[in-house]
């Protein structure tokens, strides 16, 4: 006999469950039109820009006459670079990305610094890494990981019971369980989804086409993306930040201060990291 | 019930990966060091030693500090090779002499960014672990080539650094190109004079000049 009562709940639950499946099921259409798109954008990622292919062959004997010190590399450097026909667009991203930066997120992050003690950071950074769990092995189960997912698995269930939610990691230091970033980028990247050109979004900073479309699917794998207060999700999103960024202060000057063109530099590095993530 | 039941599964788990885990641990067996591995450690524990030296620890030190660390760097470092590297098909353009003077300036910027940078922290707590060296075949006029793969912990986080190390004949080993994080230190700056094609060389030059003034 079901009660009045029960009757309500479940038709709430119903509802409820209606409401969510709507909520995902518009942005899962984009992605899978996104996909198809970027899948067909291999022209971008062939096309070399500012007129770099007729040069490929000179260049190819260019250094097979000389030293191949650098192996292959040679021959892969000249289509290195990734396309990047929305130049303009990325670099006035690129530039208020810069002052972003400078301006607001770096003397917050040396204010946090100075007042928060490190084990605390670190702790903070430690918790931020164990809640992305679902991504990482969702991640490495749809690229056939097994044994980064079981890595995983252990890892999580060793520091959120170990570790006191993860803030400590007793599965990397006593047992030395080897955990990789992994997301919905890389693995798209894995499957042969090219990059489509490059993209510099506001806030984030660099990307490309497909590790956006990749974010947006790592977005509902995300443990922010259900808190439910919009205040507190965006406190918790800005705290990780600024707590990632107080371990990293002076990198970016570092490698602005040493490059001739700031922009390529960060381009160049942002495609050579993330095609490593992918390979490995 | 449920509660032993959970107790016990917890305790399974936990027994397991622990057997897991220290089958897959790495082997504690090591072999002797290989001569590039052996070159590259000594190189940089000279360099580390001079930066946790206390005799250098005041202002007025730094200065001598930087020169007798900048001579430590040019041993182990070939930057006529990451001159070449960066320049990619520009080195073509170049001439003897202007090769040299690019060198001079290039190992000077590079050194200026990244020793500017380990000057204002603190190396106490730097740790460096080799993982592996790969030995690669020998380019075809016989030099010869290694891969070395390191994690370096500092202000507590890991970051990869891979050393590509290479020997011509009848000199020593020497790094020839870092890559950090996946990231090529060369290959960051031959995409960066990648589409420098329509500028002289003089005028190149003169832009790390200017920069390392």
């Amino acid at each position: 006999m079901i009660s009045k009562q029960e009757v309500y709940f479940n038709s709430e639950a119903a509802y409820l469950n209606n409401y969510r499946y709507k909520a995902i099921k518009l942005p899962l259409v984009i992605i899978m039109i996104l996909l198809i798109i970027t899948s067909g954008t291999d022209a971008f990622s062939e096309e070399q820009p500012e007129g770099q292919s007729a040069d490929n062959n000179t260049q190819n004997e260019l250094y097979s006459e000389q030293d191949d010190l650098y192996g292959d590399e040679y021959v892969k450097t000249a289509e290195q670079s990734v396309a990047d026909p929305l130049y303009w667009f990325n670099y006035a991203m690129f530039s208020f990305n810069d002052k972003l930066y400078f301006w607001l997120l770096k003397p917050v992050a040396q204010g946090y610094k100075f007042i928060t003690p490190a084990e605390l950071r670190s702790g903070l950074k430690n918790f931020f890494h164990n809640a992305l769990f679902p991504v990482r092995f969702v991640n490495t189960i749809l690229q056939g990981k097994g044994e980064r997912a079981l890595a995983e698995t252990e890892s999580f269930i060793i520091n959120t019971v170990g570790g006191g939610l993860g803030f400590a990691t007793p599965a990397q230091y006593v047992f030395g369980i080897e955990t990789y970033n992994e997301d919905l980028g890389q693995t798209l990247g894995r499957y042969s989804v090219k990059e489509g050109f490059y993209l510099v979004l506001p806030v984030m900073g660099s990307s490309t086409l497909r590790d956006s479309i990749g974010s947006v699917g790592d977005f509902f794998l995300s443990p922010t993306t259900y808190i439910e207060s919009a205040e507190l999700a965006a406190g918790v999103t800005a705290l990780d930040r600024i707590n990632s960024v107080s371990f990293r202060i002076g990198d970016y000057e570092t490698l602005k201060s040493a490059a001739l063109d700031p922009y390529v530099a960060l381009r160049d590095a942002y495609i050579q990291m993330r095609r490593k993530q992918v390979n490995e | 019930m449920q509660r032993i039941f959970i107790n016990n599964l917890f305790k399974t788990i936990f027994i397991i990966s622990f057997f897991i885990i220290s089958l897959s641990a790495p082997s504690m067996l090591m072999g002797a060091d290989s001569e590039p591995e052996r070159v590259l450690k000594s190189g940089v524990d000279d360099m580390t030693a001079v930066l946790n030296d206390p005799a250098f620890a005041d202002e007025a030190q730094k200065k001598a500090r930087k020169d007798i660390l900048f001579n430590k760097a040019d041993s182990i470092f070939d930057f006529s090779e990451f001159s070449k590297g960066a320049l990619g098909k520009n080195w073509e353009r170049f001439s003897e002499s202007q090769r040299t003077e690019f060198t001079k300036a290039f190992s000077r910027l590079i050194a200026n960014t990244y020793l500017a940078k380990i000057d204002d922290e603190n190396f106490q707590d730097l740790k460096i672990t080799y993982l592996k060296t790969e030995i690669l075949a020998p380019t075809k006029s016989g030099i010869e080539r290694a891969d070395i793969a390191s994690d370096v912990l500092h202000n507590k986080v890991v970051t990869p650094v891979y050393y590509r190390m290479m020997k011509k004949k009848g000199g020593s080993w020497k790094i020839y190109d870092v890559k950090i994080e996946g990231v090529s230190l060369v290959g960051n700056y031959r995409e960066q004079y990648r589409t420098r094609f329509n500028d002289s060389p003089d005028k190149i030059i003169e832009e790390i000049k200017e920069k390392i003034k």
